[in-house]
């Protein structure tokens, strides 16, 4: 008889809260020199993740630094012609910002897309990148997961992973990332600023989250002492006939099982500029590179744009039970495509 | 006499109270000195208890105590029918523990919060056992039993109906293997309790305050569990926000909650959370149907056979007589059928036990009825509409014994489909589908019909009411039903004021407290209109007839001769400036040391049967599977209407959850007995986003079976909604080739079923049912649990 082992001990239903201790943050320095200096520290954002994974046991934060009042809450343009967005900023402000709607209509169609009203209300853009998958196991304390146990293994591989990866997952964990605001992002090139010790670095969103390797833990390649400050969107022509496309089972309250960034620029029947990127298949936003190669300079039909999903889906190894999402993935790309071509 | 009340849209006395929460609910109420309860529940799904080691909780701050079962010493815990004795339930866990979220030790604590802190304080060493999660699975013989002295994890099985061929003479034999699947009640107010015990100066040792349907069940139970007088039992339901079949009567958790005031002699609380109700709170549905039903060419209905797999869930939950009960006496439907034979067997599952959900088995019997029945028009050839009118029963035909022994009281059925169809604009809508597949339109359009009929007031059929004339003219009403958002205290408001004349707004409604109403079924099977709803009539009608007496003797003038005027008081006919008013009435009758008052127990001969037609519209993206439902057309005859309002809301609410169970919801386990959809996120119960407004209609077939001609309507919408959706979606997609896809009808599903209908790989709609079903005609005994679930009233 297998005696149950230690990290299934902790019982079902009103899970203990860890205590912890709270700290307003006021000053950047001393916010990441605070995280720096106390190991079970997280900087605390809008919580709208953060708070749900603690009451559920799966985050136990020993302090959260509250960083809502030093980040930023605006949303600048740069001397390049793109858009500064402060880490504090609002989804819900993010979509609503003019800028946002008639140069990256579909950063605003993903923020709109995700969560609800009183969430987006409280989720910040520094934060949306940090949200952790929505694993069922990986939620569930009382199931292992090597995201959230390092080396108890993957209930998921062998169980219940119809809404999960059918790209870049490996035998430790096939979690997806359920941001819609990362995959508009990703699409769109964006950057991240972040501030830690050792002075400011910028990430190319799409190298900001990871793949899960045999590290699956690591959602990003974020240092722990290292704080979002600002995500810059490029200037970038194409984005202005952009569309955000999103599959799922519930019209609300749901996370994507597929979903496609796109922006398409198209001359004289030519496709000048294209971006492309997927949500719902990868443990990060897919950024599809394969597809925007075969895109550039073809004729914009839908033979092309079948030919060039099916390119990028040539990667794809789903599961037992994922596999819909190939052709759902493939179906998606080419009706947004075809939308923008129009 | 001004026209009736009666029958027409009054609005809700109730609404005030709650829109601008002056209502309280359990966790509202101000209790002093009360102790938050937080269970302990096990993280595996099957699992021996080898200790409890509760050492350091107990030392926590602000914990009062920690019990596991041996501290308590309670004795089992009984839901509201035993399924089956050998599979008793302990209020704590003892020796195993059966179910992801088996209660195993309960702390009590000054603060939830350290309530919450010490129960991950107890350390509970479990040595894991091979679960049996997949109902057909723990039925076969090599399944790890959940009751080893049973032997078998067949909680129940029975045969009824005939013994013979029943599609002999058949030709054509239609055959489905139907899942109707496990679905999470989840009301909106989760479970909870407050106890507090001891002596409250009115002759009761014991007041419970619980959200629930029945608290004169609760009481009774609690007084046949622990051995206590009633009386000395005060139960109050306070408002309780939703039920849905989730909350009928004591659950093992109040039942540790008692015993724990009891033991310490302080009052409790336990307020569920919205995880654990979804793995603590029965869940409802859970049935596998095989179904072969047996036709003409013509599409006359020949015979059906049916052999049925029940989930009871862990310790045999009462939901697993479901299928024995509501699911066998409506297996004949709307339909004249000649031959039915029936089997079903019911295994426990290491997975949450099974109780009730909106319509409680009967849903289960129209889905398989209308799903067959499509399938055979699809076979034969024939549109649904027809199938279906070709073998209706006639109006003519009622009352009506089926063959499975029901009786039905009244009905028309065509006439409802007919409506329904009207308003639909059918043919407009076949039209339209023809021109969608022509034009090969990714929004593929699909026309779902279901007819049912259902049965109410199924169970005990009797109820308590009063009416008493107050000093001030006004009066009370006291009932026994316990209504959580149905609205009766509008509608039986509504019954006085149409007999005697009060104001609906001098009338004061009390129920839901067993101190103030001496006995009551509660509300559960639709039952409550037409039970307390006609007692409610009775005593009123008792009522005037002693004041036409009083009135009469003041007035010296002949009983007979005394009616009630137009503003509602007591004349001799004729002469109405003689009018008296009830207060003058009421005060002659206190005068006469006797109060203007009257009790009656209405009994209902037998159940009624609503009836009706829905007809689903539906788009289908052929691309993604992503189902649309544009338009929902509900035809629901509940009898004659008292309050259109009040049965439009119970329309709307019923078909919300039927379309939810046949689009979305689905509570999954993994093999191991793991919940996956226990959060809201995870589990797909839907949004305002995803329903259109359900166009609500009526006809009205009274029963004559109570006064005001009344049946129920509380899971009409539910009952008619279902089938109708998951027709509509295969219905879309028939062109393809597509027979059936099981519920919910996900986009994934829909999508592979797509897929598979293109690739020419569908999968079988029929394969042959477990060897379960060879035994359940010599089973003995098992008619015991039959008979209990005919008396099922939830």
């Amino acid at each position: 008889m297998r005696r149950v082992s230690e990290h299934r001990r902790r019982h079902r239903g009103g899970v203990a809260l860890k205590p912890f201790r709270y700290e307003r943050a006021y000053d950047e320095r001393a916010a990441i020199a605070t995280l720096a200096a106390t190991p079970g520290a997280k900087f605390l954002g809008g919580g709208t993740n953060l708070v749900d994974l603690m009451r559920l046991g799966v985050e136990t934060p020993d302090l959260l630094v509250d960083v809502r009042r030093l980040a930023s809450d605006r949303i600048d343009e740069t001397d390049a012609g793109g858009l500064r967005i402060g880490a504090g900023v609002r989804n819900s402000d993010l979509a609503a910002d003019a800028r946002v709607r008639t140069r990256y209509p579909a950063l605003a169609e993903a923020l709109l897309a995700g969560a609800s009203g009183q969430l987006r209300n409280l989720a910040t853009t520094g934060g949306n990148l940090l949200q952790r998958t929505r694993c069922a196991y990986f939620q569930d304390v009382t199931t292992p997961c090597n995201k959230r146990d390092p080396g108890t293994g993957c209930p998921a591989r062998d169980g219940e992973h119809r809404n999960l990866a059918i790209i870049g997952h490996s035998e430790h964990c096939v979690a997806t990332h359920p941001s819609d605001m990362a995959v508009a992002l990703v699409a769109f090139e964006a950057i991240v600023r972040v501030v830690g010790l050792g002075g400011g670095r910028e990430i190319p969103l799409v190298d900001f989250h990871r793949l899960p390797g045999d590290t699956p833990q690591r959602d990003t390649v974020l240092e722990r002492d290292e704080l979002i400050v600002a995500v810059d969107v490029p200037a970038l022509t194409v984005a202005v006939n952009s569309t955000y496309r999103k599959v799922r089972e519930r019209a609300s309250f749901a996370f994507a099982l597929v979903s496609v960034a796109a922006a398409l620029d198209v001359v004289d029947g030519e496709i000048r500029d294209v971006r492309i990127a997927f949500g719902g298949l990868a443990h990060k936003p897919w950024r599809a590179h394969v597809a925007e190669a075969a895109l550039r300079g073809s004729a914009a039909d839908t033979d092309a744009f079948r030919r060039a999903a099916d390119a990028e889906l040539a990667q794809a190894e789903p599961l037992r039970d994922n596999g819909y999402k190939v052709e759902l993935a493939r179906n998606t790309l080419v009706r947004t495509l075809q939308e923008l071509a129009e | 006499m001004p026209g009736s009340i009666l029958g027409t849209a009054v609005v809700r006395v109730e609404d005030p109270d709650l829109l601008t929460g002056r209502a309280n609910f359990v966790d509202d109420l101000p209790i002093s000195g009360v102790l938050h309860l937080t269970f302990v529940r096990s993280p595996v799904a099957h699992a021996r208890v080898r200790s409890v080691d509760m050492a350091d909780a107990r030392a926590m701050p602000g914990v009062v105590a920690v019990f596991a079962a041996e501290d308590l010493g309670l004795p089992p815990y009984q839901g509201l029918m035993v399924l089956n004795p050998a599979c008793e339930r302990q209020p704590l866990a003892t020796d195993k523990v059966r179910f992801v979220g088996d209660a195993v030790a309960v702390i009590a604590a000054e603060s939830r919060a350290a309530a919450i802190d010490a129960a991950e304080a107890v350390v509970v060493d479990y040595d894991e056992l091979p679960p049996a999660i997949d109902p057909e699975r723990a039925l076969a013989p090599d399944a790890p039993l959940q009751f080893e002295a049973l032997g078998t994890n067949r909680a129940a099985a029975m045969h009824a109906g005939s013994d013979d061929d029943v599609l002999a003479g058949s030709d054509v034999v239609v055959r489905g293997r139907f899942e109707n699947q496990r679905i999470a009640v989840m009301p909106m107010e989760a479970s909870a309790i407050a106890v507090v015990p001891g002596d409250d100066g009115n002759g009761h040792d014991l007041t419970v305050y619980v959200s629930t349907q029945m608290p004169h069940g609760v009481a009774n139970k609690l007084s046949e569990t622990l051995g206590l007088p009633v009386e000395t039992i005060r139960v109050i339901a306070p408002h309780v926000g939703g039920a849905f079949g989730g909350k009928p009567g004591l659950a093992a958790e109040h039942l540790v909650a008692v015993g724990v005031a009891r033991h310490l002699g302080r009052p409790v609380k336990w307020i569920e959370t919205r995880s654990e109700n979804l793995v603590a709170m029965p869940h409802g549905r859970g049935q596998v149907q095989y179904v072969e039903l047996g036709c003409k060419h013509d599409g006359t209905i020949v015979g059906l056979r049916l052999r049925i797999v029940g989930d009871a869930g862990a310790y045999a939950g009462f939901g697993g007589a479901l299928a024995l009960g509501p699911t066998r006496i409506m297996a004949q439907g709307v339909y004249r059928i000649p031959a039915i034979s029936f089997d079903a067997a019911v295994a426990v599952t290491n997975t949450t036990p099974m109780g009730a959900f909106r319509g409680a088995g009967r849903p289960e019997a129209a889905a398989l009825l209308e799903r067959i029945v499509d399938l055979a028009a699809d076979e034969l050839d024939i549109d649904p509409v027809d199938m279906r009118r070709r073998n209706f029963l006639q109006p003519s035909d009622f009352p009506f014994t089926t063959v499975v022994g029901t009786t039905y009281d009244s009905g028309d059925y065509e006439a409802a489909l007919n409506e329904a169809l009207r308003h639909a604009g059918y043919d407009e809508l076949r039209a339209e589908q023809r021109q969608r597949r022509m034009r090969g339109d990714r929004w593929q359009l699909g026309i779902g019909v279901s007819a049912y009929v259902e049965v109410t007031a199924g169970g005990a059929g009797s109820e308590f009411a009063s009416v008493t004339i107050d000093t001030d003219g006004g009066a009370t009403i006291r009932v026994g039903t316990s209504a959580h958002g149905q609205g009766h205290a509008t509608s039986f408001a509504m019954i006085v004021a149409d007999r005697l004349g009060i104001a609906m707004d001098q009338v004061r409604f009390v129920q839901s407290d067993t101190s103030e109403v001496p006995r009551g079924g509660g509300t559960g099977g639709s039952r409550s209109l037409q039970l307390a709803g006609n007692a409610v009539v009775g005593a009123a009608d008792l009522v005037l007839e002693r004041a036409r007496q009083l009135a009469a003797q003041l007035l010296e003038a002949n009983p007979d001769d005394i009616v009630m005027t137009d503003d509602g008081r007591l004349a001799v006919a004729g002469v109405p400036a003689s009018a008296l008013s009830w207060e003058r009435v009421a005060a002659a009758a206190a005068d006469a040391n006797e109060p203007l008052a009257a009790e009656f127990d209405f009994r209902q001969e037998g159940a009624t049967f609503p009836f009706g037609a829905h007809v689903a519209v539906v788009e289908i993206d052929v691309d993604t599977g992503a189902v649309r439902l544009l338009r929902h057309i509900a035809v629901d005859d509940c009898g004659r209407i008292l309050n259109p309002l009040l049965v439009a809301g119970q329309q709307h609410g019923g078909i919300a959850q039927g379309v939810a169970q046949a689009l979305w919801e689905q509570y999954v386990y993994d093999e191991q007995g793991n919940p996956l959809t226990s959060n809201l996120a995870d589990y797909g119960m839907p949004s305002a986003a995803e329903l259109p407004s359900f166009e609500t209609l009526n006809t009205e077939t009274p029963t004559p079976l109570n006064g005001l001609g009344a049946k129920g309507i509380g899971e009409s919408g539910t009952i008619g909604s279902m089938p109708a959706v998951q027709n509509a979606v295969i219905d879309g997609l028939s062109y393809l080739g597509v027979r059936h896809i099981d519920m919910p009808c996900s986009p994934q599903r829909v999508w592979s079923a797509i897929r598979d209908a293109r690739a020419g790989t569908l999968p079988p709609v029929w394969r042959e049912p477990p060897p379960v079903f060879n035994s359940t005609r010599d089973t003995a005994g098992a008619g015991v649990a039959a008979e209990a679930a005919d008396d099922i009233d939830i």
